[in-house]
């Protein structure tokens, strides 16, 4: 159970590298790598602002609907206000939105499940009211695809953005008092409220903390596709619940796993390319994503299973193990 | 004196109904709401408006009720939307080949197999809940997707679309489905020994394990009554649509968890109940149903169902906090009266 709750997913990312390395020799090829490594930015910045919300107990489901906000107001302000501005705005309204979130979830006392899927559907609509429903493009404004196409010592910038996010997450979530905060809280919320934690303020940043993630991945993916419309980012905030679930992050909270999140997203990311390369079906791509989502999640009992099987003396407590 | 078991069990009972007859305050808003839509707006007046807000509640209801039993037990379905595709998909084709009837049954017990499905990785693989639905999520709208190769189908069996789109005197077959089967949820969960134990379950886990009740089959049985209430709304949505695709109603899970929630099933679990589901269900028809009749912009109809589920949500916690509030001052006059006396 320990050796798979620490390296399992490290394991699971071997196994279907090698797996797709036989069946397409070309997954291996530097430029495919790099390719995939940028296919994975995306899900994975937003992933580790997942990761700390799963970490202090909550979820956040209104991210897709924040990725459309990012990039209609990247789309329609970039003319207005040129790309650093509109990235600043996006980002405050971003913020913005997330304290929003933050301030629902702790002032009304909604469950963060429920309450962001409240706020999904309210954002999502004021997206489409602000955009009235149309696309808005910036074929005129190349410049902004330096974000996405752009390269820094060889490597493309969203991998550069990516690996600072996550190590600014990383020395966050270990080095700080808010990182001990989120871990309290996601332990036992009672318990750290009467330690003398400010609870209601830490959980109001984690919302900031995964709405400004995603605002990131969203200038990415705008500067990738150059368009911007309310209807983007359905199922979003799924892709990146599941990286961050398969790294190994718990699900009750407390214990949160960044690296095992950017490997997460990087297996479903080379999964993806690996079954494009071969040629497969999208509808059996998605079939594969749920199975291994399964697999990895399962294997954890069935690895614990064996190891109870093979130590008697442990047997009886196999009985009041705790979720 | 010590009072016998059945004496205890029949004072819980007692206390259980007048609880649930005390929280009926959905009813009232649907009420309420009835009768200034009524006042305000013309198409209001005309029975056809309520017989189709009735109809229309039906789809999302009948699913809604098999969540009741979820949401009461501590867990989430995540998975119905797809299993609906994927059930739909199968519904299309079966009422081609083999009919009505035998579809029907097929698709109601299919149902109850993938749910039963759903419960075993919960229970067995002890994956919990919320991600093994969600890990489900994907795979059945995969199977929808392969099952039907992308393509949609269609049904031109009259009988069939008869189901959703006639009536009975005057009132939507649908809607006489729906209520049958509230009334059999609400028997399910009020009068056997399986729905103590959901309630049980939901209450406690550890507490249920330990005083006899078979926790993992409780759950495997929650899972498989939703998939089976999810197959029953599949059947009323194909047969209303005439035809099936397998991307269909994406989001259909948290419709279905709103209108749970709204009814005031406790997310906490342990308290919860199939009419004010029902009610629920009809009143949030009637909202989309009076949002349209009042031509509210469809992108603004978002915002408002969204601050309508806030505001359903927040209930709970705002009837706490002043009946709090009104218990601390209550205590402090009771507090400061004898010490006036002393003095």
């Amino acid at each position: 159970m320990r050796f798979w709750e620490k390296y399992g997913i490290y394991l699971i990312a071997i196994t279907t590298l090698i797996i797709f390395t036989i069946l397409t020799p070309n997954v291996l090829s530097l430029s495919n790598i790099v390719n995939l490594l940028v296919q994975t930015s995306m899900v994975a910045i937003a992933a580790a602002g997942m990761t700390f919300a799963i970490t202090g107990g909550a979820f956040d489901l209104s991210i897709g609907s924040i990725l459309a906000v990012t990039t209609s107001v990247l789309c329609k302000n970039v003319p207005i206000l040129g790309i650093f501005g509109a990235i600043v705005l996006a980002l405050s309204v971003g913020a913005v939105l997330g304290v929003m979130n933050g301030l629902i979830v702790t002032k009304l006392r909604i469950q963060t499940f429920v309450a962001t899927l409240a706020t999904q559907i309210i954002y999502r609509g004021g997206v489409l009211i602000y955009t009235q429903g149309r696309d808005s493009d910036l074929f005129r404004y190349l410049d902004i695809k330096v974000i996405a196409g752009g390269r820094v010592l060889g490597l493309p910038v969203p991998i550069w953005i990516t690996f600072t996010v996550f190590l600014a997450g990383y020395m966050i979530y270990k080095h700080t008092q808010f990182g001990m905060w989120v871990r309290a809280i996601g332990s036992n919320e009672e318990a750290a409220r009467i330690s003398g934690i400010k609870v209601d303020r830490t959980i109001i940043v984690i919302f900031v903390i995964t709405a400004v993630t995603t605002v990131i991945s969203g200038t990415i993916y705008t500067s990738q596709l150059l368009t911007g419309n309310g209807r983007l980012g359905v199922g979003f905030e799924l892709e990146a619940i599941t990286a961050t679930i398969l790294g190994g992050t718990a699900l009750a909270g407390g214990k949160g796993k960044f690296w095992g999140t950017l490997t997460a997203a990087i297996i479903l990311a080379l999964m993806k390319n690996g079954m494009n390369l071969l040629g497969v079906q999208d509808f059996y791509q998605r079939l594969a994503t749920g199975l291994i989502l399964l697999l990895a999640l399962s294997m954890g009992v069935v690895s614990e299973r064996i190891q109870t099987r093979g130590n008697r003396a442990t047997r009886n407590q196999s009985g009041d193990t705790n979720e | 004196m010590q009072l016998g078991t059945s004496q205890v069990i029949q004072m819980n009972r007692k206390k259980i109904m007048r609880k649930s007859g005390r929280e009926l305050g959905i009813l009232y808003a649907l009420i309420v709401f009835w009768i200034v839509s009524f006042a305000t707006n013309v198409h209001f007046r005309n029975i056809n408006t309520y017989l189709n807000i009735l109809r229309e509640s039906s789809f999302v209801g009948l699913a809604a009720i098999g969540m009741t039993f979820c949401i009461i037990s501590g867990a989430f379905d995540l998975s119905i939307a797809s299993m609906l595709a994927l059930l739909a998909m199968i519904t299309a084709v079966g009422v081609e080949f083999l009919g009505v009837f035998p579809t029907v049954l097929i698709v109601l017990t299919l149902g109850m197999v993938f749910g039963a499905f759903n419960g075993i990785l919960v229970t067995k693989l002890k994956i919990p809940a919320f991600i093994a639905t969600l890990a489900m999520l994907f795979i059945y709208r995969a199977l929808a997707y392969i099952y039907s190769d992308g393509k949609y189908r269609q049904t031109m069996n009259v009988r069939f679309t008869n189901i959703s789109n006639g009536s009975v005197l005057g009132i939507p077959i649908a809607f006489v489905i729906f209520v049958i089967l509230v009334i059999v949820g609400t028997i399910i969960l009020r009068r056997t020994p399986l729905g103590r134990n959901i309630l049980a379950v939901g209450n406690s886990e550890k507490a249920s394990l330990i005083s006899g009740i078979n926790v993992d089959l409780t759950k495997i049985i929650i899972f498989s009554l939703v998939g089976t209430f999810t197959a029953a709304s599949a059947i009323l949505i194909t047969s209303r649509l005439w035809s099936a695709n397998p991307g269909m109603k994406p989001g259909f899970e948290f419709e279905v968890i709103a209108t749970v929630v709204l009814g005031g099933t406790s997310l906490a679990g342990g308290k919860g109940s199939v009419f004010n589901t029902f009610i629920s269900a009809i009143l949030f028809a009637s909202i989309n149903t009076a949002m349209n009749m009042f031509h509210v912009d469809s992108y603004m109809q978002r915002i408002i169902i969204g601050i309508i589920l806030l505001f359903a949500f927040s209930m709970t916690s705002i009837r706490e906090m002043t009946q709090t509030a009104v218990r601390m001052r209550r205590s402090r006059q009771q507090n400061d009266q004898p010490q006036e006396g002393n003095n």
